[in-house]
């Protein structure tokens, strides 16, 4: 008599073979189409933001600067002299890693006073922003826009021309050379932008510093005629301002001694409030963000990085936050030409950067 | 047949986690830009003695016997701008007066429990109508002085119509009670009523104003250092365009101060540095402050009030996160808030937003 198992083992094996084989095929099939079904409904709800991302995120400065010999002659009366370093490249750091970055912040009216609407204006905002993510602490220094320096796309000028000459890269390139300063990434904002970005956050709450009043605020946004004014005015102390009062408080200046530079105050401040803001958003906030302010917004940060920020924001504590205005003695005013002008003490001024931007 | 219906549940399967994945994402999005409660739905924690008057969204209501109640809605000014109702003071007739800002101006309204306006007191442009004060644009921080007939207020007059420099002065106008009107009004649309101080010029100027029964005035006046930060100041003047003495330092950076209805006590808001303020208290005796006792810290409390009895204080701030994700401002309440152990500030409110630069108002009355 024959054993019958190893026969029946035999069959066994046989028959489960290839059915184990084609098991596994349909399992992962089932697994691969489960996991695409997921891909594609989250990818229908990030839409927006990587249409944004492709419209907006990782841009290059998208200039070529001219020669940069010309800019170590600062051609105006009385200035100390400038910093004759050669232009540092910028995109280095990459945002959110523990490596510390050098950001330059550019915000700009965005209307048709300065001609067409081809996207040439100049930056009533110029901030430089050095984070640390290891020791969690950033420092903001306001560059004044009536600051006049040489510009890297030829002659000398106030530094809000840089971007209308020459677009982002221009303006890192102005900064680069003048500030000595390496900057690893930029990013810009029109004012409507941040009133709408702003306003998708749910407002921002700050402390006014004082009864910000300003009978010849620009109407450029709310009138026809973008050389209308109207007046405006915030009451001091904590409040919550939406995206148009909060604009109307770090855009006016009249009403202020301090000019600009009080305006640079109040600008830092709101940007601490929106950081502030942006510890209430989650990953899936971006889509509505990313609708909100699309083309009014552009950075050279990638898309991935830019989800790095939102945490990296919420953790550093504002005690560690420094916040620098280039006031007198740093600068003084002038008048070259027919314009308003203020002459870097570029002595003072490299020292502040040095301490607080360090090339590594 | 058996395959294909399997296939097919699986299609179907695979849909439907991908439309879940989809909402399990959106789920976890945060909308901190909701909408807050209408205060006449708030259930709030305690009721507090008395009527206490605050703003939301530009409309006014009372918080009386624990539950609030609509007083004044905005309205839309002749270009279709939101008008809003803020800073409501109570007078000894039951009605109010109140501040009605418009998109380019203010005025100061007279107005009844419902929300029925009795006379309009200020004019923003310069009319003719005898009984109403000419203010300039901004006219703000209404107070009625001791003697019951005497207004006290910031106001941006006078100014240049063609100069930058827009600095509150505080001044005092005498109105008289039933359906207020304003004496001592001239047409040549310049206040005549009492100028008490001159602003540091570029600064915003002065506000605040908490008139003395001894005579003589406290206010808060804005000025710039030399390190070119600005800052707010406790300033008392004797007489009107009298010398003013410092009462705070640069460095305390105090505002929002309101004067216990005793005079002995001034409860003020102080910044001393970023974005964060503290609530503190400090004693009066007519003419010095005692070292201030700071009651709460790290918050952006706001709008300081004292009860009638001025044991107590008001004040508006969010609660602390993670508690309040929106920032939005609520009404807490501080007891003893005048002695040296006083108590734990409680929240009367939780899903408010009520308007931070709208001081609270609380009256004894009930009705």
């Amino acid at each position: 008599m024959s054993d019958p198992a190893p026969q029946r083992r035999q069959r066994r094996s046989r028959s489960q073979g290839p059915s184990l084989a084609k098991r596994i095929g349909v399992g992962l099939l089932i697994v691969g189409g489960f996991a695409a079904s997921g891909g594609i409904g989250a990818g229908i709800y990030f839409l927006p933001a990587i249409k944004t991302a492709f419209n907006s995120l990782g841009q290059n400065a998208g200039y070529a600067p001219t020669s940069t010999a010309d800019v170590s002659a600062v051609a105006s009366p009385g200035a100390t002299p400038a910093p004759t370093a050669r232009p540092f490249p910028s995109g280095g750091a990459v945002v959110g890693a523990d490596q510390p970055f050098t950001m330059l912040l550019l915000g700009s009216d965005n209307d048709t006073k300065f001609g067409p609407s081809t996207g040439a204006v100049l930056t009533q905002s110029m901030i430089l922003a050095r984070v640390d993510p290891a020791a969690k602490t950033v420092v903001m220094l306001s560059i004044p826009r009536d600051l006049y320096v040489p510009l890297s796309s030829g002659g000398t000028d106030k530094i809000d021309k840089a971007y209308l000459h020459g677009g982002a890269q221009a303006a890192i390139d102005t900064v680069q050379n003048n500030f000595r300063v390496r900057i690893d990434h930029w990013a810009w904002i029109g004012l409507e932008g941040l009133i709408k970005l702003i306003d998708q956050v749910g407002g921002i709450d700050i402390v006014a510093t004082n009864p910000v009043i300003d009978d010849y605020y620009p109407a450029d946004l709310t009138a026809a005629n973008p050389f209308n004014f109207h007046r405006v005015f915030t009451v001091p102390g904590p409040q919550h301002l939406d995206g148009m009062l909060a604009m109307e408080y770090v855009r006016s200046r009249h009403g202020d001694l301090r000019g600009d530079f009080g305006r640079s105050a109040r600008q830092q401040q709101v940007l601490l409030a929106l950081r502030a803001k942006s510890k209430l958003l989650s990953f899936a906030n971006l889509p509505d963000i990313a609708a909100t302010i699309d083309s009014e917004f552009k950075t050279d940060v990638a898309l991935t990085s830019v989800t790095n920020l939102l945490p990296l924001a919420g953790s550093i504590p504002l005690s560690s936050v420094t916040q620098v205005v280039l006031g007198p003695p740093y600068t003084s005013s002038e008048v070259i030409g027919s314009q308003d002008v203020l002459i870097p003490n570029w002595n003072l001024i490299r020292g502040v950067v040095s301490q607080y931007f360090p090339i590594s | 047949m058996k395959k294909k219906i399997a296939i097919i549940s699986l299609l179907v399967l695979m849909a439907g986690f991908g439309f879940g994945v989809n909402r399990y994402i959106a789920a976890q999005k945060r909308d901190p830009a909701a909408p807050p409660t209408n205060p006449t739905q708030e259930v709030p924690a305690f009721s507090l003695p008395g009527t206490i008057y605050v703003a939301q969204q530009g409309q006014l209501y009372s918080f009386r016997a624990g539950h609030f109640g609509q007083i004044a809605e905005p309205t839309k000014d002749f270009d279709g701008e939101p008008i809003d109702w803020q800073d409501p003071v109570p007078l000894p007739n039951g009605t109010l007066i109140v501040v009605k800002r418009g998109f380019e101006y203010s005025d100061f309204y007279n107005i009844d429990q419902t929300g029925k306006v009795l006379s309009q007191m200020t004019q923003n442009y310069r009319g003719n109508d005898p009984n109403t004060i000419r203010s300039d644009h901004w006219v703000y921080w209404p107070i009625l002085a001791p003697d019951g007939v005497t207004l006290y207020y910031s106001v941006d007059s006078p100014k240049d119509g063609y100069t930058y420099e827009v600095d509150f002065n505080v001044w005092s106008t005498v109105i008289t009670g039933g359906p207020i009107t304003v004496q001592n009004s001239t047409p040549n649309g310049v206040i005549r009523g009492t100028r008490w101080t001159i602003p540091n010029y570029y600064t915003g100027g002065d506000t605040d104003p908490m008139p003395l029964r001894a005579g003589g005035l406290l206010y808060v006046e804005y000025a710039i250092g030399g390190d070119g930060k600005v800052f707010a100041q406790l300033g008392l003047v004797a007489s009107p365009l009298g010398r003013t003495k410092a009462l705070t330092t640069p460095d305390q950076n105090c505002n929002a101060a309101v004067l216990s209805p005793d005079q002995t006590h001034v409860a003020m808001i102080c910044t001393a540095d970023h974005q964060t303020t503290q609530l503190e208290v400090a004693t009066f005796d007519g003419t010095t402050l005692g070292t201030p006792s700071v009651l709460v810290s790290g918050c952006l409390c706001a709008s300081p009030q004292w009860s009638p009895d001025g044991q107590s204080l008001i004040y508006l701030a969010p609660p602390a996160p993670p508690n309040d994700a929106l920032g939005h401002f609520q009404l807490w309440w501080l007891d003893k808030a005048a002695a040296l152990t006083h108590a734990a500030p409680k929240q009367v409110t939780a899903t408010l937003d009520l308007d931070a630069t709208s001081v609270p108002a609380w009256t004894a009355r009930t009705s």
